[in-house]
């Protein structure tokens, strides 16, 4: 479960996180691999030079070096994968899933298989799932998604061990382009001088693999799981067929259970750090009967809310006689994985500029969002098929990689898209935390409107998609 | 291995296209009797290892390169340079004569209309400074039709013709039909003529 993280260490840095990220990349030096310095030495004397260095490889990062180098306009360019941490890759499937999952639109699953990533996850595992349920502690409002007939796929839950191996095979067989230096942490970034007159001529793709990017009051990495105050876990379920995702906004944050295979899903709650304390101090049977308490109890509702919205979902029957959804029951919860409850810190952070010369931020080094709605990992996709294409444009047009031109496009097209989907994603966080009356019958009049309404939801569900 | 050689006055901004010609896999000559152009061209062009052997630049006038150069380039760009030339006959046919048959010619200019006054001298150097005022004498603007003509003197046949229009607003030139203000050509040389001294 993700908790939200306490007012005085929540990192409210709209507009304050690319300063931040350049403060602590001053602060360090390269320690190993060989890419040009202005002024260090390379290891053995000779700096060597890379068309593309792309730092930090997480599943955006190692997706990113993959995207260039499986580029057909980008094959003369030499790509360089520094990664801090040592080779991801599962020899072969472990029979306990792990805790650390992501929800992959199908816009992140086209990208996946654009470099023969999807085909490696398939050989291993992963689960799709049609319909996502979504509803209030507070009143019996809810709204459900899913493509028309129950035909496609909503999304994919997949394992990010299981993204990471099928990147890492992927880039093994691009290795004569695609370079990839692991435990070589960098630090220190040498930016060119701002005139024209620089010396420095490789090209830096910056993604977040947090180690390398942030400074010491910064949270953890997302991939370390000791760190402090999230939470993430996974429950055995009664069998039924599970190809649903639930999610419950509670006032203290919401709760979502994720398929993972016909009786297994994995659970993300978000919620303060002090409770979030509490859940992992209990014990495993005190903990199903929370999880199941939460997603069935009804005590947080009022009667007032609950007329208000019945006579609301009667009178939009009368207008929209198809606009509202059969309430599915969500399953209860068995027992958990023992040992597989952790933690990790939340936050919401945005850099104003996501390009300067010769540097872009990728994935979570330009935006970090809460996960209620699974877009984190997604989004950075996005700015990796994104900036695959503008590179691949600069290339056919004759200009430099670092060309500032198409630098700003991907700017701009991709803070286009970010950003009002982080803004969608915050005013929902902070919507349904609170269980003010007047604040709870508005949105639960707003979201069985917006049930009833199917263009909108499917245009809700396409923009999700990308 | 295509050859191109570029006659560049007073422009800075036609060394990015050359630069991408370059790139792209062409070997480039860039053209300026101005010797600050040069320099200018050369310090930008310097940072691009890649571009080494591909680009050069000299310090002439067209006319300069004929007796040596006749007929040994593949393409010829003339970008933002007509409008300022008080010889334009004399110029084309030494354009013509660098070219191989069957060389192309591109030309941008300026035509000279009552559309192209407004736009380029009025709005884009009195109002809005996107030149410096005085930068184009609207008298020395070339109208396309007049423009075909010359070139057909030449010995070129215009093969396209494209009006250009710049937005300052999100600094972009797009293509558009008119060709009242801005325009670009490619003319293809397709037989022999005799050059000029």
């Amino acid at each position: 479960m993700a908790l939200r993280v306490l007012p005085v260490c929540r990192r409210r840095v709209l507009g304050q996180f690319l300063p931040k990220v350049k403060r602590s990349v001053r602060a360090c030096s390269l320690s190993a691999g060989s890419a040009k310095e202005n002024d260090d030495d390379g290891h053995h004397g000779q700096p060597a030079f890379y068309d593309i260095i792309v730092s930090g490889g997480g599943l955006v990062g190692s997706a990113m070096a993959c995207a260039l180098g499986y580029e057909p306009m980008l094959a003369d360019q030499r790509i360089l994968l520094l990664e801090a941490g040592k080779r991801k890759h599962l020899d072969k499937l472990p029979g306990t899933y792990s805790n650390r999952v992501s929800a992959l639109s199908p816009g992140s699953v086209t990208l996946l298989d654009s470099i023969g990533a999807w085909e490696q996850i398939s050989t291993m595992r992963f689960k799709p799932f049609k319909r996502m349920q979504v509803w209030d502690a507070c009143s019996d409002a809810l709204i459900t998604f899913d493509k028309e007939d129950f035909v496609e796929d909503l999304a994919f839950i997949v394992e990010n061990d299981v993204v990471m191996t099928a990147l890492t095979k992927q880039l093994e067989s691009i290795k004569d382009q695609v370079n990839v230096l692991y435990k070589s942490r960098v630090v220190k970034y040498t930016w060119p001088a701002a005139t024209p007159e620089s010396e420095e001529l490789d090209e830096w793709t910056s993604e977040s693999v947090e180690q390398t990017m942030e400074g010491p009051d910064e949270p953890c990495p997302w991939v370390k799981v000791e760190l402090a105050d999230g939470k993430v876990l996974q429950t055995r379920l009664l069998p039924t067929e599970n190809n649903v995702a639930w999610q419950r906004f509670l006032p203290s944050g919401p709760i979502a259970m994720l398929p993972l295979s016909e009786d297994l899903s994995s659970l993300v709650w978000s919620t303060s750090p002090h409770h979030a304390e509490e859940l992992m101090d209990m014990s495993e049977e005190t903990f199903v009967d929370a999880i199941n308490s939460v997603f069935w109890s009804d005590s947080q509702r009022s009667e007032f809310t609950d007329t208000a919205s019945s006579a609301f979902r009667s009178a939009l029957s009368l207008i929209l006689p198809t606009g509202s959804s059969v309430r599915q029951l969500p399953p209860s919860v068995a027992s958990i994985d023992p040992g597989s409850r952790a933690t990790f810190p939340l936050g919401l952070g945005h850099a104003t500029d996501y390009v300067a010369p010769r540097l872009v931020l990728v994935g979570d080094a330009a935006h970090r969002v809460h996960p209620l709605a699974g877009q984190g990992v997604n989004l950075g996709f996005g700015d990796v098929a994104a900036l695959r294409d503008l590179l691949s444009l600069a290339i056919y047009d004759g200009r430099e990689l670092g060309s500032p031109q198409h630098l700003h496009k991907y700017e701009t097209v991709r803070q286009r898209h970010n950003l009002p989907t982080m803004l969608a994603i915050d005013i929902l966080n902070r919507l349904y935390s609170t269980d003010h009356t007047a604040l709870v019958l508005l949105r639960s009049l707003g979201l069985q409107a917006t049930n009833a309404i199917s263009p909108l939801k499917e245009q809700i569900i396409a923009y999700a998609s990308k | 291995e295509t050859r191109i050689e570029s006659a560049q006055q007073h422009n800075t901004a036609s060394s990015c296209c050359l630069q991408a010609l370059a790139r792209l896999g062409a070997s480039v000559t860039g053209v300026d009797p101005v010797r600050e152009s040069i320099v200018v061209a050369k310090t930008h062009a310097a940072q691009d290892p890649a571009l080494k052997d591909k680009l050069k630049y000299l310090c002439a006038a067209v006319e300069d390169l004929l007796p040596e150069h006749s007929e040994s380039f593949d393409g010829v760009v003339a970008s933002e340079v007509l409008e300022h030339v008080v010889q334009k006959q004399a110029f084309l046919d030494c354009c013509g004569g660098l070219l191989k048959p069957g060389g192309s010619l591109f030309v941008t200019t300026l035509s000279r209309s009552s559309a192209a006054y407004t736009l380029a001298i009025v709005a884009a150097e009195r109002l809005l400074q996107i030149v410096p005022t005085g930068t184009h004498d609207w008298n020395l603007f070339i109208t396309p039709k007049e423009l075909c003509y010359m070139l057909e003197e030449g010995g070129l046949q215009v093969q396209e013709l494209r009006g250009m229009l710049y937005n300052p607003a999100s600094c972009v030139w797009s293509w558009v039909t008119p060709t009242d203000v801005n325009y670009a050509l490619q003319a293809i040389k397709h037989n022999l003529k005799s050059t000029p001294v």
